[in-house]
């Protein structure tokens, strides 16, 4: 166990695996050695370390690509579908095998929350959660992006397009399509 | 969820390095909608959005190397993603790049980034890269032929070819002859006004190996500044190109075939493939300048009984292309322990029961393997994703001919047969220009014609008449899965 503190001075003991997900902490694990001094985390609040490290129904892999995990086994017996555009470099790497309700909740945070956990796990360096699941469609894990006008309201991102440049840029785009 | 007003939670009010961090982790779809809400992430998504997806999947290719750093990254993502496309679909232009030779030759290529070089019999062939823009495909033009020996004679074949480095000139080459000598090529730059295809070189011979009677050279490989040579009866040289005395040399005592040498790893090796059922390929590692006697590690055949003789020599090569993909700087290099590592895949396409004489990979998606076979200049591909799949496919103009050597880039297989180079290309905007134009032919294929030189059936591309027709089939496996 590993004891934490955080900026508004609560005290967390965690579970080491859990914790080393962020790479500072595991680095300062290594450089400190085994020892009960409390590991402080200035920049990091309670309530965001709660959802950072939520034990044991976080996800221990979060796979980026998630929504090809339920196509995985099909592409492979049928190669006239053609196995996923998405060609990550690593496509044999271990899946995991579903997205899970504790991403779709994580997702449902409110967006203050959203951002403060994206700025914790910067400062903390765990990479799995800055990840794409911020602009996919919660609900619908296969269906791809979010269309634009979702990913502004959801992000407040005020549409500076003129209808023109939308209209250029999306034909411009055309490629990019999931197909 | 909550939506806030406060400027401050605008996804914009994050810092912007942490906003690339998460681009670094989109997929194609989510890149292009996000360059959609608002210039702001329009601007980020071209700045660091597409040059970043670029980054996480690689598509190496020679002959787009140069076009590539002409286009923006968006471009580059953009070719990659409808040659995977076309791959997928098994979609592609088929163009010889020459008439046919006037002899049967084994020839074999070599590639940098500005050139294609086909050397078949005495003669070497150059072929360059063109830079190309608006989505065109990078063009492929003829530079010219240069005979290296007037008098064709068997031992004076070219049967090995290698460029080696010179600061990015892509001009030297390493060429090998079937006696076992050598002779770096410094290819001069075409002038302008140049109009005939007389390709002008500057020869020099190199220090020679010598070959016992009736050995031969069969294969050369370069890496960094290093030179890897091997004859039919397995004698392997390794030597500095600058200082060609000092060589290191051992004899693996079988019929050999393929070398490979890396430099490049943290532990330096060079691959065997020979003819030795037991251990048709070996990994030696290469300490302080000398090719260690003993390989580090041996890569076995999955099951020695079932591929049988016919298969011995593509089961070799074809675990020869495959081989960086081994976790080769694990082996320890000690000289008694040599794990015997058996493939974790085997490729066939249950039609051909002929020796494969070449091989190599990439092609879409980078997870393509492609073998040439002995006879009919047949192609199979395969994608590693799905291997029980694939596509066979005769080279244009069906010479009846091995495939002797191939080099497959992420959009472009280039191979050749004993007639006549060819490539299949899977990138988008193929035009009629891209290739070279060629006399029409039909030695060795009666009856081409306008009428059935058809192609790339697909209208979705919208080229026509610019591919020749080839005859394409399925694996079996592929084929059911079609009907189903």
């Amino acid at each position: 166990m590993v004891l934490l503190v955080t900026s508004d001075n609560e005290q967390f003991q965690t579970e080491k695996d859990i914790v080393e997900r962020s790479v500072l902490i595991k680095n300062m694990l290594e450089d400190v050695g085994e020892s009960d001094q409390p590991i402080p985390l200035p920049n990091v609040s309670s309530s965001v370390l709660k959802k950072v490290t939520q034990p044991s129904t976080g996800p221990t892999e979060i796979d980026v690509r998630g929504r090809y995990l339920s196509t995985a086994s099909t592409t492979v017996e049928s190669p006239s579908r053609p196995p996923i555009l998405e060609q990550s470099q690593d496509e044999t790497r271990k899946r995991t095998t579903d997205i899970s309700e504790w991403d779709q909740k994580f997702i449902t945070v409110d967006q203050e929350m959203l951002f403060e956990i994206i700025l914790a796990a910067n400062y903390l360096d765990i990479k799995s959660l800055l990840c794409r699941r911020w602009l996919q469609d919660g609900s619908q894990h296969d269906q791809g992006a979010r269309p634009p006008e979702e990913i502004r309201k959801l992000f407040n991102i005020v549409n500076d397009f003129t209808p023109e440049e939308e209209a250029q840029i999306k034909k411009e785009n055309e490629w990019a399509e999931d197909r | 969820m909550t939506s806030l007003s406060s400027p401050s939670l605008r996804l914009n009010g994050l810092p912007t390095d942490i906003l690339i961090l998460i681009l670094h982790e989109l997929l194609l779809v989510d890149l292009s909608a996000l360059s959609l809400t608002s210039r702001f992430f329009h601007a980020l998504v071209n700045e660091f959005g597409w040059a970043g997806y670029q980054r996480k999947n690689p598509r190496p290719s020679m002959s787009l190397l140069k076009s590539r750093a002409a286009w923006s990254a968006m471009d580059s993502v953009k070719y990659d993603v409808l040659a995977d496309r076309s791959w997928s679909q098994n979609d592609f232009v088929a163009r010889p790049l020459a008439s046919p030779w006037s002899g049967k030759e084994q020839p074999i290529l070599a590639i940098s980034p500005s050139r294609l070089i086909v050397g078949a019999g005495n003669v070497i062939y150059s072929y360059t890269f063109g830079l190309s823009t608006n989505g065109e495909a990078p063009p492929i033009v003829m530079e010219g032929s240069c005979a290296l020996i007037t008098l064709h004679d068997r031992r004076s074949c070219i049967t090995a070819l290698t460029f080696i480095p010179d600061g990015g000139l892509d001009q030297t080459l390493c060429v090998g002859f079937q006696d076992g000598s050598f002779e770096r090529i410094l290819i001069s730059s075409r002038s302008k006004h140049q109009t005939n295809t007389t390709l002008h070189v500057h020869r020099q011979a190199a220090h020679p190996l010598r070959l016992p009677d009736k050995d031969f050279l069969e294969s050369l490989s370069s890496s960094r500044t290093s030179l890897l040579s091997l004859s039919g009866s397995g004698q392997a040289t390794f030597s500095d190109i600058e200082t060609p005395t000092l060589t290191s040399t051992i004899v693996l005592g079988v019929r050999s075939w393929a070398s490979r040498l890396c430099m490049e790893s943290t532990s330096p090796y060079a691959a065997f493939g020979t003819s030795l059922r037991a251990t048709p390929l070996t990994i030696h590692s290469i300490t302080s300048d000398a090719l260690s006697q003993f390989p580090s590690a041996i890569l076995g055949q999955a099951q020695p009984g079932r591929r049988g003789s016919a298969y011995q020599d593509g089961t070799m090569e074809q675990s020869l292309s495959t081989i960086s993909a081994l976790p080769l700087g694990v082996a320890p290099p000690t000289t008694g322990y040599r794990p015997l590592l058996r493939p974790v895949l085997t490729l066939d396409n249950s039609w051909s029961m002929e020796p494969i004489y070449s091989v190599s990979s990439g092609g879409g998606s980078g997870s393509y393997v492609a073998a040439g076979w002995a006879r009919h200049s047949l192609v199979s591909m395969w994608d590693v994703r799905s291997p029980i799949g694939g596509l066979s496919v005769h080279a244009p103009l069906n010479d009846p001919s091995p495939v002797y050597s191939l080099i497959l880039e992420s959009s472009r297989l280039f191979g050749v047969t004993q007639s006549r180079p060819f490539v299949l290309d899977f990138g988008p905007g193929v035009l009629e220009s891209t290739y070279p134009a060629l006399e029409p032919s039909t030695r060795g294929f009666p009856g081409v014609t306008a009428e059935n030189t058809i192609f790339r059936g697909s209208t979705q591309k919208g080229v026509d008449d610019i591919g020749y027709y080839v005859t394409k089939f399925l694996h079996p496996s592929s084929r059911t899965k079609v009907r189903a």
